[in-house]
């Protein structure tokens, strides 16, 4: 077939060949008519009178000039926007390449010279007066503060860390001072540094406040896109006004929200089982600061921990798990999160427990009718909390155990999060159970944590299963040391079962 | 494709997934072109597009004027009776004329303008002329239209969505691929060192082979100006509506910020900025001065960093070979920091026996036990 088209073509090429050829022979008199001046050179011998050179010839001449040019402009410019150049002026690029050169394997990393020139590029950026909000300016600034990590100048880089989180603060807080389409740009740069500056931070109060003051910053942000955030928030003040008008604690009101199973089902998965995004859910005012975003909240979360502020880190922490479905983050992202959700409910347990265990210690014959209640309060807190906790473990483990991806290819994932979490929520189910006293659960979760940390390489798990595994054998051997309130147990709900 | 509910595996009440249909992308002025409208994220491919438009609707309004024209330009030698004895050439400005029977110069020129019927006719002509003057005002106010939204506009939510929907696609494409596997009949994959192939079944191989066709699929034409086909863009009164609660809201916010005082924050940043530049001046004398490498480098950040070592072609041969936009934006300070700053934080919790009380109180207060801040690369603890 092919061959039959390429020999109908050539024959056809040729006749068209030849008729070109015949058409030339029939005609040798006709004269081509390329340009005016042809046709007034081949003229003048016929008629012997004066023709001015036309007026048109000239203008088309001109208007060939001015597109070429036109065309010319019109490339460049589309080359300046959209071909990738860096945006130094020469002077800095000059001192750029210099620097990158010494740090470069051509000279085996020379931090020394590097760090020389990066300065100097600096300086001359200050010189010039670059913007310095502007990723340039900052990109050099960041390259700097590597050199001094490299050098033993850690105090300094530090610092310089600290002046990129407040500079990039105050401009934020100056309307204005950033152009409105590149603030998200702006808020995500500000996340990152600051988190790379709280690496080195001591001051966990000022750490804290400044954590918090920032994430509101990012949060702003994001609120200015998304109507979803808004009705989030409203929805919340309400529930506020709510448990204010019930005069009733927090954590009561959470639980008539709260659903932990609620949040997994929002996790898409395709028909092979994989986890996926949902492309028609509209989670763009997130972008593109989100991963920086629910990092520092984390941190935050950590952060309110180390200040043993349990409540707040949990609170945090729902918020967080909710924000990141509205957020459609990376469905292994979720499930860490949902599960790390549950380790803290059970802390919160255990803080109720200690404050339960601390109130025992009070004497018989002063506790009056608001001790009672107080006790009272805290023990159904107590039970809310530890239900809640175990049902965010279980939801993830249940969430594991259907996907068939997940339950089969354990190591076999591009995130490992997913497993890690699932990893995770069987700890913390076996930490429930030995809580509760069902040591042979215990001993079961807990081992098939231990395989399942070895096997997804989660490293951290491992030394917390054994220990934990240990406490089970502790404990089997004597189980009062589990009873945590010899007093007020007989009446508790939870009490062991097994012995 | 099926939602993850709690009992059924698959839910098919919504209509969810491989929806064979294709929505046309939104655009303000670009209605014209109909399914052919680019992704809202694709600035060159609208742009390009209200080039054309306008290109179009100057033509037309040039048409207009040109029919509409009362004087004509022509040139003398074009009249025979005007050129008897010689052919003179230069132009001659006359009416638009209309066709005589009989007589006068123009009998003898037998033109255009000289044809008769309702086609050659005034009135058809003025109906020419009222249609291209109404598709050239159409097809310019469109692209104003278009022009204005591509410029004026802070916050454009069409944008913003496809922005959101292309990486979601990448996203999803690497976890399909990831899974799809390669087919070790058409690839094989090469270790750049040793030159043995190596298995297909690796999940580091299997990885970069899926973010590699994830690439493809996004650099696919198709993909780059339609983006991901299978999403709905939202609607124009949708779009409207997220418009107008940015505005609102950026208001509320900047007023929030003008109200408050940053002069704490200001006489911190001053500090930290004079602070910053005695450092890097009294560094910039050291590296000077000191003799090469008499500075100690520090092994443990050598080791986190070691991927991002700068690492030049082999035939660079002096700094002013480096391709600088190239260099820059591999090693991009920005990105690195993106990178070290991925933390994952895992809690850990751990049942307490009652003996332990009065220490775990202690110990809450360190809290020692809970927190284990890992690095996407390195462990460490706080």
């Amino acid at each position: 077939m092919l061959r039959r088209i390429t020999l109908r073509n050539a024959a056809r090429s040729i006749e068209r060949g030849s008729l070109l050829r015949s058409s030339l022979r029939l005609n040798p008199n006709s004269v081509p008519v390329w340009g005016n001046n042809a046709g007034f050179i081949g003229n003048t011998f016929q008629r012997n009178y004066y023709i001015p050179p036309s007026q048109d010839a000239r203008n088309k001449r001109y208007n060939w000039i001015f597109g070429l040019g036109l065309i010319g402009s019109l490339s460049f410019g589309l080359w300046w926007f959209y071909y990738p150049h860096h945006n130094y002026p020469r002077s800095v690029s000059k001192l750029l390449r210099k620097a990158l050169w010494e740090e470069s394997d051509k000279k085996d990393f020379n931090y020394q010279g590097a760090l020389k020139y990066y300065i100097e590029a600096l300086d001359q950026c200050d010189k010039i007066e670059m913007d310095p909000l502007s990723d340039e300016y900052t990109g050099i600034q960041l390259k700097i503060a590597e050199m001094y990590e490299h050098l033993n100048f850690e105090k300094e880089a530090n610092s310089i860390y600290w002046e990129l989180v407040h500079r990039y603060y105050q401009a934020l807080n100056t309307p204005g001072k950033v152009l409105e389409d590149s603030r998200p740009h702006v808020v995500q740069k500000d996340l990152r540094v600051l988190i790379k500056a709280l690496e080195q931070n001591d001051d966990l109060m000022y750490g804290k406040k400044v954590l918090l003051a920032h994430l509101l910053l990012a949060q702003e942000e994001i609120l200015s896109r998304s109507p979803e955030l808004k009705k989030y928030f409203d929805s919340r003040k309400q529930d506020v006004i709510k448990s204010n008008e019930k005069n009733g604690h927090d954590i009561v009101v959470i639980k008539q929200k709260f659903d932990p199973d609620d949040f997994l089902k929002a996790i898409k998965v395709d028909e092979n089982g994989c986890m996926i995004l949902d492309i028609r859910k509209d989670s763009s005012a997130w972008e593109p600061l989100k991963e920086e975003f629910f990092t520092a909240r984390d941190l935050y979360t950590a952060y309110c921990l180390s200040t043993k502020d349990i409540l707040s880190a949990l609170g945090c922490k729902m918020t967080t798990v909710q924000w990141m479905v509205l957020a459609d983050m990376a469905p292994g992202q979720i499930l860490l999160s949902q599960a790390n959700l549950g380790s803290l409910l059970y802390l919160q347990t255990e803080q109720v427990e200690g404050q339960l265990f601390a109130l025992n210690q009070v004497p018989e014959d002063s506790r009056d009718d608001k001790f009672v209640e107080t006790v009272e309060q805290l023990k159904k807190q107590r039970e809310v909390c530890l239900d809640l906790a175990s049902r965010s473990y279980q939801s993830v483990v249940t969430f594991g155990k259907k996907n068939k991806k997940l339950r089969f290819q354990v190591n076999d994932l591009l995130d490992p999060s997913a497993s890690q979490a699932i990893a995770l929520s069987t700890y913390g189910m076996g930490v429930i159970s030995l809580h509760r006293g069902d040591f042979s659960k215990a001993e079961r979760l807990l081992n098939e944590s231990l395989s399942l940390a070895k096997e997804t390489d989660f490293q951290e798990l491992v030394n917390p299963s054994q220990v934990e595994l240990e406490k089970v054998a502790k404990a089997r051997a004597n189980p009062k040391i589990l009873e945590p309130f010899p007093v007020i147990a007989e009446k508790d709900p939870v009490k062991p079962t097994t012995a | 494709m099926a939602i993850y509910t709690s009992g059924t595996q698959s839910d098919n009440s919504e209509p969810v997934g491989n929806d064979p249909k294709f929505y046309t992308r939104p655009s303000l002025g670009l209605k014209l072109w109909g399914p052919l409208v680019p992704s809202s994220d694709n600035t060159t491919g609208l742009w390009s597009l209200v080039a054309i438009q306008t290109g179009l609707g100057l033509f037309l309004m040039q048409r207009f004027r040109k029919l509409g024209k009362k004087w004509v330009k022509r040139d003398i030698a074009d009249f025979p009776s005007l050129n008897r004895f010689s052919t003179t050439h230069g132009d001659m400005y006359m009416t638009r004329h209309i066709p005589v029977q009989f007589g006068g110069t123009h009998s003898f020129n037998i033109r255009v303008g000289t044809r008769t019927g309702f086609w050659y006719s005034e009135r058809f002509r003025t109906i020419r002329r009222v249609t291209y003057l109404l598709a050239g005002t159409l097809i310019l106010s469109q692209s104003m239209l278009e022009v204005s939204r591509l410029t004026l506009l802070k916050y454009d939510p069409w944008v913003e969505e496809a922005k959101s929907v292309r990486e979601k696609q990448f996203f999803n494409d690497i976890v399909k691929y990831y899974h799809e596997g390669v087919d070790s009949t058409k690839f094989k994959a090469k270790d750049e060192l040793s030159g043995q192939s190596i298995s297909l079944n690796l999940p580091e191989v299997k990885q970069s082979i899926a973010v590699a066709r994830a690439q493809a699929q996004a650099e696919n034409l198709v993909t780059k100006w339609f983006g991901p086909l299978d999403y709905k863009p939202q609607s124009f009164s949708e779009f409207l509506d997220k418009l107008e609660y940015y505005l609102n809201m950026t208001d509320f916010l900047n007023n929030l910020r003008r109200q408050k005082k940053n002069d704490k924050i200001n006489s911190q940043l001053v500090k930290l900025e004079e602070e910053n530049k005695r450092n890097r001046q009294r560094i910039h004398t050291l590296m000077a001065h000191a003799p090469a490498r008499a500075i100690r480098t520090n092994q443990e950040v050598q080791d986190i960093y070691a991927i991002r070592k700068v690492l030049l072609h082999h035939d660079t041969e002096s700094p002013n070979d480096i391709p600088l936009t190239e260099i820059w934006a591999i090693y991009n300070p920005w990105t690195n920091l993106a990178l070290d700053t991925a933390l994952s934080i895992k809690f850990f919790p751990s049942v307490i026996f009652n003996e332990d009380y009065y220490e775990h109180q202690k110990r809450l207060k360190d809290s020692e036990h809970v927190t284990s801040i890992e690095n996407s690369e390195d462990e460490r603890k706080p």
